[in-house]
């Protein structure tokens, strides 16, 4: 674990709400260091349903980190998510895509900079990569990004199957039916949240590898493993399906605790993510 | 319940505790109802002010639109908070680790500063904690040192300690971050002169006067006090029950108040507290002060209350323990 005490020193974050098209939106800003101020800034775009609560530790500790190396760092929390307004199922991937845009201009605006970067987590990469092409950040790191999103779906509809195991010792509806179910216009409960068709269908169909293929700005992919020396199918058939890496890329596996689930470790400041992060935002920033 | 969020006023707030800023929600009730408790929401363990698939928002909302300013707030090293997590002075990276500390105590500090906050900032007087899981810990351990808290509602209460490095410590020592906290509030008692009445009317803890001042001019740390009955029991306990809860709820039901325990029925939790507290451990207690508790279970729910009709369950119960508090003269 990282013992560097300039993480707790932390200068007053910012919390505040704005309106955006009808709901608030809740925001959070670490304002930098003013010893080691970058003029940059850094927006977080979080993982979505629990793995957004379950991360959240670790992001405000990176945020806390960014900003003692003089980036402002912007954190939010996605309409229907967080401490934002509304439910879950009230808002579909592209207005979360269209909250992103929003809060990257209220970063401008915060930090009185253009040159602003986006760190994302999770499903939080997927999302924030389809906001990029309109943004052109300057640079972007995606943390452990979900390459393979069928699996991410089937993932989502799991927690649905396991809580019917709690409750009635069995599955008395399966996926198919809950599919079935979200076509009819009705949500599925995910851990608490309303999952929606639009989303489901969102997920499944995502394609990250494909969105990168627009990007021409310096970007670091960061798959995050226990034991990143085993092999992963998953994670060699996404470097394989990159039409090109461009140059000012990195794409790399490290050691890392798996932070955006609640696990017997309380992984709050994963080292080498939080150590390799900081060293690729010093060199291409 | 979407239409709730839309009419309640939130409001974000830091407040300083031990030297960590540590940040909240307040809810705002919709009508100004300040003759109600105000009602603090205590976070599960680790996980932060929002909740479980955002459980206390809900809720905060909820107990807001009924007229009540609710309060969720992040503990220190958690959420979006300052600080770190090292009650022993060691860094600890096992949930279980923490857990036991938390099980024990450790954010009473922080939950005594927010009521402080909520009583400078919007002028409460009377609170209910209310918590889930490690919530509920916390709601009691802070509930025997501040007797403004009328009632306490413990939802999925653990009767056990999950780490070791908890159990092994003794259980009556004072910790030092409780004896910042104290020394901090005594030196703004010098000034008060109620504190001074109290002081010499004989009504004042001298035991932890002396403790406190001890440990802050000779700068070391509390000496345990003499082993109670439950540091014995705690000694020979085989299936980690936690013994120092049956002196705090003794401590707590002695002056006068209500506790409420609220259990998610598929909760492995509800069993423990059955098998070992209700049915062992705690009987005599709950026999004897059984006119001062209630114990109510939610059907068929799991331990997040993740389903919606369980949530509307969970929250229209809370809100009759508050409101049957608010009743009792």
């Amino acid at each position: 674990m990282i013992r560097d005490d300039r993480i707790d020193m932390t200068q007053k974050q910012q919390q505040y709400f704005k309106d955006f098209r009808g709901s608030r939106i809740f925001f959070s800003y670490h304002p930098p260091d003013k010893n080691r101020e970058s003029g940059r800034g850094i927006l977080i775009c979080d993982a979505i349903l629990e793995e957004k609560q379950d991360s959240r530790r670790a992001m405000v500790n990176f945020a806390n980190l960014a900003a003692e190396n003089g980036f402002g760092v912007l954190r939010f929390d996605y309409r229907g998510q967080g401490e934002s307004e509304g439910e879950f199922s009230d808002f579909g991937p592209a207005d979360i895509i269209e909250d992103i845009r929003f809060a990257y201009r209220e970063l401008e605006e915060k930090s009185g900079t253009s040159k602003i970067g986006i760190l994302s987590l999770r499903f939080g990469c997927n999302l924030a990569v389809a906001a990029a092409k309109e943004l052109r950040p300057e640079f972007m790191v995606f943390w452990a990004p979900e390459v393979s999103s069928k699996n991410y779906a089937e993932f989502i509809l799991r927690s649905n199957l396991t809580n019917q195991l709690i409750v009635y010792k069995k599955v008395i509806e399966d996926r198919k039916a809950l599919i079935r179910r979200m076509k009819a216009g009705e949500i599925v409960n995910v851990d608490g949240y309303g999952l929606t068709l639009e989303w489901y269908e969102y997920i499944s169909g995502d394609d990250f590898a494909r969105h990168l293929s627009n990007q021409d700005n310096k970007i670091l992919i960061m798959d995050i493993d226990p034991h990143p020396e085993r092999n992963s199918r998953r994670w060699d058939s996404f470097r394989e399906s990159l039409e090109e890496i461009e140059n000012g890329w990195e794409i790399t596996r490290v050691k890392g605790d798996i932070f955006w689930k609640l696990t017997p470790i309380y992984a709050e400041r994963p080292k080498e993510p939080f150590e390799r992060t900081i060293e690729f935002l010093e060199k291409n920033v | 319940m979407s239409d709730v969020h839309k009419k309640i006023e939130r409001e974000p707030i830091d407040f300083e505790n031990d030297g960590n800023r540590l940040y909240g929600m307040i809810h705002h009730p919709v009508e100004n109802t300040a003759d109600r408790p105000a009602i603090i929401l205590l976070s599960a363990g680790l996980k932060n002010r929002i909740g479980y698939g955002r459980l206390y928002v809900s809720l905060a909302d909820f107990l807001a639109e009924q007229g009540f300013l609710t309060l969720r707030y992040d503990y220190h090293g958690c959420g979006d908070s300052d600080g770190r997590l090292s009650p022993t002075g060691a860094y600890h990276e096992l949930h279980a680790d923490i857990n036991g500390f938390i099980q024990t105590g450790l954010f009473a500090g922080d939950t005594l500063r927010a009521i402080e906050f909520l009583k400078e900032k919007n002028r409460c007087s009377k609170f209910v904690l209310c918590g889930l899981c490690g919530g509920s810990n916390s709601s009691l351990y802070t509930s025997v040192l501040d007797k403004n808290i009328i009632s306490i509602i413990m939802i999925n209460f653990p009767i056990t300690i999950d780490s070791k490095l908890a159990r092994t410590k003794s259980k009556d020592s004072m910790n030092l971050w409780m004896v910042e906290f104290l020394y901090k509030s005594y030196l703004i008692k010098f000034f008060q002169p109620g504190a001074w009445l109290r002081f010499l009317t004989f009504k004042s803890d001298y035991k932890s006067i002396i403790k406190v001042f001890k440990t802050k001019i000779f700068k070391k740390n509390p000496e345990p006090e003499k082993k109670s009955s439950a540091d014995k029991q705690q000694k020979n306990n085989k299936n980690n029950f936690n013994y120092d809860l049956l002196d705090k709820l003794t401590s707590y039901y002695d002056s006068g108040r209500n506790s409420y325990f609220i259990f998610a029925a598929n909760d492995p939790i509800s069993l423990d507290f059955e098998t070992y507290f209700q049915n062992k451990a705690g009987k005599n207690l709950l026999t004897k002060y059984e006119r001062q508790w209630k114990k109510i279970i939610i059907k068929d729910s799991n331990h997040s209350f993740t389903n919606f009709e369980w949530r509307v369950q969970l929250f229209n119960n809370i809100l009759t323990c508050i409101k049957k508090e608010m009743n009792k003269k």
